[in-house]
């Protein structure tokens, strides 16, 4: 044999040892759970940066009998509050920013897999209702994990990525002793959630401004494309598992993207694309809908909100529980109606309760003693619940002594260092102020009850709902009993400007 | 259809050359046809409608070659160059210069013209370049009586058909029809993949990495200090060598797999001591294509010093507004010609100075010009000048860093950090880019370029264990995993 031949030979020789060893690392390792379920002993990462190579995974390889599918916003549902307000094992399955499309692409492996799922929740937001309907994410996903495809699988297998970052992450990960993380705490929420109106209202200006947002329809026909999402992603779905029940839910997306949709002129477009999807989704026996968009007291208050959409674990229970209960279903007779309260509710709203207005003075205050104009000037209407945080003693300054005595906070506290102060104000009578002691809690505020810690935290809530925004020095809430909500929220500085600020940890 | 796709290596290729052997022994004209449709099918991989714009161009071309040999009349044969000259450079004008003749006449005019916004079929500029050579060596006498079949191969031969290197028909149609290279030569085979797999890893390894650096340089030009932008712009010039050479390294080593020699396209065009240089080593069937048939035509240097400098300033012109349908390309066209010029007119000067002076200015220059040939526009590419000139030297943003910080480099950083308890990247954040730039000028300025390692081949174990691990490496980098991050916050 010639020397060329026997090179020849040797190169593919080599490169078929090199593939066989690397790509059988990655099929053993399998950190994506392509092939199999997480195995006994390794130590697997799940990134929620990247759920979507492992969403398919785990759909296939976890036991459960309901899945819930959806985009981020539905990251807020937690398979504890379905175990216990349905008696349900439910595995979370969600996609940040994905389509319809993708929802019905993770439904399907979920019912093809060996598990007997009896249930499925399909959570359909607002804001992807109407993108297209052949389309999965807002992004690339990668469908080889999703499709059985065995030829695309060398995306996977032949990968330099998957071998040394994921399953040279797992060996690594096994090797430091660590341990593989529940599904529901890798696919909690990724990002560092503060549920703060400032912080929702900073994502409306956004989204109003960015192009590719969640509030830019350049170029998208929604009513059409939700159409096309309801028969040819959602609907024949349904229809190919008849023995399956499909619960819809259709979340409570803020009042500031539906104010977003309004002054964009697609509210009513949003509205059809609505009254498509449940029409036709109704029309389905093993279908059923839930609407929580009219649910006031969520959407109004944007503290529920760290952006335009997403909404904290505690009201995904909540939407959960009245689920069981049967609350805010929908059906062939009521939806219409509740349809129209819901464009009812966002025409007539006072938006002014967010940016402020003649109706809703306080907030166009930018410092201390404007702020105490607008309340003194109509001081029965408020209640006020203020809180120090502020690390160790502090001083409190002439000038935010003087200002807040003007409304009859502070009057008889004693000069010099405090450790920590709270107090409650109800129109013009000083329900409580304390220096130091122990936490309050308290029904203070139209019946609500509220909280106020004596740790010098600043922590203030009402009705369960913290609206705090943690400035250094002193924390301002503002109630509205005219308008039935918070109005507004604010920190007042230590320092002897009486400057206050809006932002989030202002002055820290 | 991609050399560096799956699709292609694990499927395509193997498919074609297994085909193309196998055929040839029952029939070469099979054998060629085998190979005809599958180079059809690596085009219309990318979009089939182009499909058939290349078939179209191909049988039109054919027929217009037919009848100007079979046309008596000189005046005759001129009038039938010139429609077929026309038509060709119609239909790559209408798709690759429309939008950008509209564009300018409407800026000019304030006219409001619509502009198309047509995707360029590829390659389009390669093969009307190519079947344009036959057409005036046709007109010439100088093309025998081609069949329709091995016409066709002769445009579409897959390896050459997207990115060149620009073939003339006296280059590959006598190769095809040679009984010696009808059947799987080890030799050559062994050649074309050591050449294959050598541009691969030039493209996926080198081209593909340092790119994404230069790319996040180019966006984010107004927040560039001057030492990003000297590295942005080196990360370009060694970007497009590595692709385009790599490129035309994959193509010679398929072309050398079948057996056919495709002519050196990269001549290692970086260690060039005057720009005249660098044009007789950089993308070299397009300076033959330029000198035959536009230099020459011109008058090349026949008609006086003037007349000569006129010509070759508009070759480059012409040059550069191949390359693109943009000002910027023109510009870039123009600086090469007025370097050229300048080259030409003061060459026993130039050539006093000592050689390294004259690689740093001939390097430099060449980083320069690259400016306009990347940026989006002449602006941008100001800005970035602007940017070098600053002297504003500071940190190199992590974000440039972070290109060059490869899957396989984390985990030994992380192997090293949890059992040695160091963590070189975090001390050195910066050793990866500078590994890989000091790598890449390394490798253009004393490693051997891939047609010298081919001719100097010798084959041996260690030759074969490079020539798997680049193929395997490159094959493992193909895919990636995506990080969605969710910025709606």
């Amino acid at each position: 044999m010639d020397k060329y031949k026997k090179t020849l030979i040797k190169i593919a020789a080599i490169a078929l040892a090199l593939l066989v060893l690397c790509a059988g690392a990655i099929a053993a390792i399998d950190p994506f759970f392509h092939y199999h379920a997480p195995l006994e002993g390794l130590a697997y990462t799940i990134d929620s940066e990247t759920r979507f190579y492992y969403t398919p995974g785990l759909a296939r390889h976890s036991s459960y009998d309901s899945i819930l599918v959806g985009s981020s916003v539905a990251a807020a549902f937690k398979p504890q509050a379905f175990a216990e307000h349905m008696g349900l094992n439910t595995h979370l399955a969600t996609v940040d920013a994905s389509y319809p499309k993708n929802h019905a692409l993770v439904t399907e492996i979920a019912l093809e897999s060996d598990n007997d799922v009896n249930t499925v929740f399909i959570v359909l937001d607002l804001q992807y209702l109407g993108m297209p309907a052949d389309q999965y994410h807002d992004g690339d996903i990668p469908l080889y994990l999703y499709d059985d495809d065995p030829f695309n699988d060398t995306q996977y297998l032949l990968n330099k990525q998957v071998l040394f970052t994921y399953a040279g992450g797992v060996l690594l990960k096994t090797a430091q002793g660590g341990s593989t993380p529940s599904v529901e705490n890798a696919f909690g929420r990724p990002w560092d959630v503060i549920f703060k109106e400032v912080r929702t209202l900073q994502s409306y200006e956004e989204q109003m401004t960015v192009p590719g947002s969640l509030l830019d329809f350049s170029g998208v026909d929604g009513v059409q494309n939700a159409r096309r999402n309801l028969d040819e992603n959602l609907a024949p779905l349904v229809q190919a598992y008849p023995e399956v029940s499909f619960k819809f839910i259709f979340p409570p997306i803020s009042m500031a993207y539906l104010y977003g949709l309004m002054q964009k002129g697609y509210f009513n477009t949003a509205l059809e694309e609505l009254a498509a999807v449940i029409e036709g989704l109704l029309g389905l026996p093993n279908a059923e809908a839930y609407f929580f968009l009219g649910m006031e007291e969520v959407v109004a208050n944007l503290y529920h909100y760290a952006d335009v959409v997403h909404f904290p674990d505690p009201v995904g229970e909540r939407l959960v529980a009245l689920m069981a209960q049967g609350k805010y279903r929908l059906t062939k007779e009521n939806w219409r109606a509740k349809l129209d309260d819901f464009a009812a509710l966002v025409q007539n709203f006072n938006y002014e309760v967010y940016f402020g207005g003649d109706s809703v003075p306080t907030k166009l205050a930018d410092d201390l003693p404007a702020l105490v104009d607008a309340l003194a000037e109509n001081l029965d209407r408020y209640v006020v619940l203020a809180g120090s945080n502020c690390s160790g003693a502090f001083e409190v300054p002439a000038v935010v002594r003087e200002q807040l005595g003007r409304i009859g906070l502070m009057r008889e506290l004693p000069a010099g260092e405090a450790q920590s102060y709270i107090a409650v104000l109800d129109g013009a009578d000083v329900v409580l102020e304390q220096v130091g002691g122990d936490d309050v809690a308290m029904v203070a505020v139209d019946g609500l009850p509220c909280a106020l810690d004596a740790a010098g935290t600043g922590y203030l809530s009402i009705g369960g709902v913290d609206y705090s925004i943690y400035g250094t020095g002193f924390n301002l809430v503002v109630y509205d009993k005219l308008q039935g909500c918070v109005v507004d929220s604010v920190a007042v500085q230590c320092a002897a400007m009486p400057k206050i600020s809006r932002s989030l940890f202002a002055f820290g | 259809m991609l050399f560096n796709s799956y699709i292609f290596v694990l499927l395509f290729l193997p498919l074609a050359l297994a085909g193309y052997f196998l055929l040839n022994r029952l029939n070469h004209q099979v054998g060629k046809a085998w190979l005809l449709g599958m180079s059809l099918w690596f085009y219309a991989y990318f979009n089939f409608s182009y499909f058939y714009i290349i078939v179209a161009s191909i049988v039109l071309n054919y027929l217009m070659n037919r009848l100007i040999t079979r046309m008596q009349s000189r005046q005759g044969r001129i009038a039938l160059l010139i429609l077929t000259l026309c038509i060709n450079l119609g239909v790559l004008f209408y798709y690759k210069y429309y939008d950008f003749f509209v564009g300018n006449i409407n800026a000019v005019f304030g006219t409001g013209f619509v502009l198309r916004r047509l995707v360029i079929p590829l390659g389009i500029s390669f093969f009307t370049f190519q079947q344009l050579s036959y057409i005036i060596d046709s007109y010439r006498g100088e093309v025998p009586a081609y069949n329709m079949l091995d016409y066709a191969l002769f445009v579409t031969f897959f390896p050459q058909l997207i990115a060149g290197p620009i073939v003339t028909h006296d280059e590959i149609v006598p190769q095809f029809a040679d009984p010696s290279k009808k059947r799987l030569n080890a030799e050559n085979f062994t050649k074309g993949l050591t050449a294959f797999a050598f541009g691969l890893g030039k493209k996926v390894l080198m081209a593909d990495i340092i790119g994404q650096a230069a790319d996040w340089g180019f966006a984010s030009v107004g927040m560039l200090n001057t030492t990003e932008a000297l590295l942005v712009v080196l990360c370009y010039t060694l970007q497009i060598y590595f692709d385009f050479s790599g490129y035309c390294d994959m193509a010679t080593g398929i072309g050398l797999m079948f057996n056919i020699d495709l002519p050196m396209n990269f001549e290692s065009p970086y260690r060039s001591f005057s720009i005249q240089e660098f044009w007789k080593r950089w993308h070299r069937t397009l300076t033959r294509f330029f000198t035959r048939y536009l230099y020459i035509p011109l008058g090349g240097n026949r008609k006086g010093e003037a007349r000569t400098y006129i010509n070759i300033f508009v070759v480059f012109l012409v040059s550069g507004l191949w390359h693109g349908a943009s000002w910027t390309f023109v510009l870039w066209g123009a600086m090469h010609g007025a370097a050229s010029l300048l080259n030409r007119r003061f060459e026993k000067q130039y050539n006093r100075l000592h050689a390294g002076l004259r690689w740093l200015l001939t390097f430099g220059f060449i980083n320069f010009a690259w400016i306009y040939f990347r940026a989006e526009s002449i602006g941008a590419a100001n800005l970035m000048v602007v940017k070098l000139l600053r002297l504003d030297f500071g940190a190199v943003n992590p974000a440039m860093l972070s290109v060059f910080r490869l899957p396989g480099i984390e985990l030994a950083n992380r192997l090293l950090s949890t059992f040695a308890g160091v963590d070189l990247l975090g001390k050195v954040p910066a050793l990866p880019m500078m590994l890989c730039l000091a790598f890449g000028i390394f490798a253009i300025l004393a490693m051997k370029n891939t047609n010298e390692r081919v001719l100097a081949y010798k084959p041996s174990t260690g030759i074969a264990l490079v020539t798997a691990v680049l193929l395997v490496w490159c094959l493992f980098s193909f895919s990636d995993v995506s990080i969605f991050l969710y910025f709606n916050f």
